[in-house]
């Protein structure tokens, strides 16, 4: 009887010893972050991507030597404009940030980029509606956050 | 011969660069001059403008048919007449 008892003991403990392991493994395995250096490096691709675009010139422009700045300089100045960026400018930085766009999407990507200025939103590209699917995003703060330029994608 | 290896000669001899443009007018010169990494036969460079197919400057000839080829691309600012172009480098090696 005793003998019994202590088998069925046992047989409990083992039991339970499994039950541990198995949730254990499970675990680790849902942990462990799936494909971590692809997304390391495309994260890394599309700041580089974001800050080729940030110091290229703007284009356009009225051929003066204040009218030649990077776009990150051109950012900085439309944010000290009191009366906010003009559709013309607005035009110019649309043609500096499409040709990053455009070749993002030549390698299968789909990329937008959102501008803040001065609490004022402009979207360049398309901007993906879902939340089924993982976004690479690369954030740049200018003249103490008085533009935020954000380059998205989706891989 | 791995990709790493062709981008960190690239960036040893200025034809490609994560931190400051590179003048255009120099990048043949400097291909010219190349030491190809260990274990590559050889390298073919385009510089295009961002977002468009049209060359801008092709440096170094095809693969040979047949050949296995490692290939890449990266952006990066080149001086085109003055200007600090966004550009595109497609990279092959073999």
């Amino acid at each position: 009887m005793v003998m019994r008892r202590d088998r069925r003991g046992m047989a409990v403990l083992v039991d339970a010893l499994l039950f541990l392991t198995v949730l254990t493994l499970m675990g680790a395995f849902l942990m462990v972050p799936e494909n971590t250096s692809e997304t390391d490096d495309t994260g890394e691709r599309v700041g580089a991507f974001h800050e080729v675009m940030l110091g290229g010139e703007v284009p356009g422009g009225d051929g003066s030597a204040l009218s030649r700045t990077s776009l990150e300089d051109h950012l900085v100045l439309l944010s000290q404009d009191h009366e906010g960026p003009s559709s013309y400018e607005m035009g110019r930085v649309e043609q500096a940030v499409n040709g990053t766009l455009r070749e993002m999407g030549s390698m299968g990507w789909d990329a937008w980029c959102v501008l803040i200025i001065d609490w004022t939103d402009h979207v360049f590209g398309r901007q993906y509606p879902g939340q089924d699917v993982s976004v690479h995003a690369d954030r740049r703060e200018l003249a103490d956050s008085a533009v935020i330029c954000t380059l998205f994608a989706i891989v | 011969m791995e990709m790493d290896e062709v981008v960190r000669a690239l960036n040893e001899q200025g034809l490609l660069s994560d931190d400051e443009p590179l003048r255009s007018e120099e990048l043949r010169q400097r291909f010219d001059s190349m030491v190809l990494p260990d274990g590559a036969n050889g390298i073919g460079l385009t510089y295009r403008p961002m977002g468009e197919e049209t060359p801008y400057v092709i440096l170094g000839e095809s693969a040979p048919e047949g050949t296995s080829v490692l290939a890449d691309r990266f952006p990066l600012l080149l001086i085109i007449d003055g200007r600090s172009t966004p550009v595109m480098l497609e990279v092959r090696a073999w």
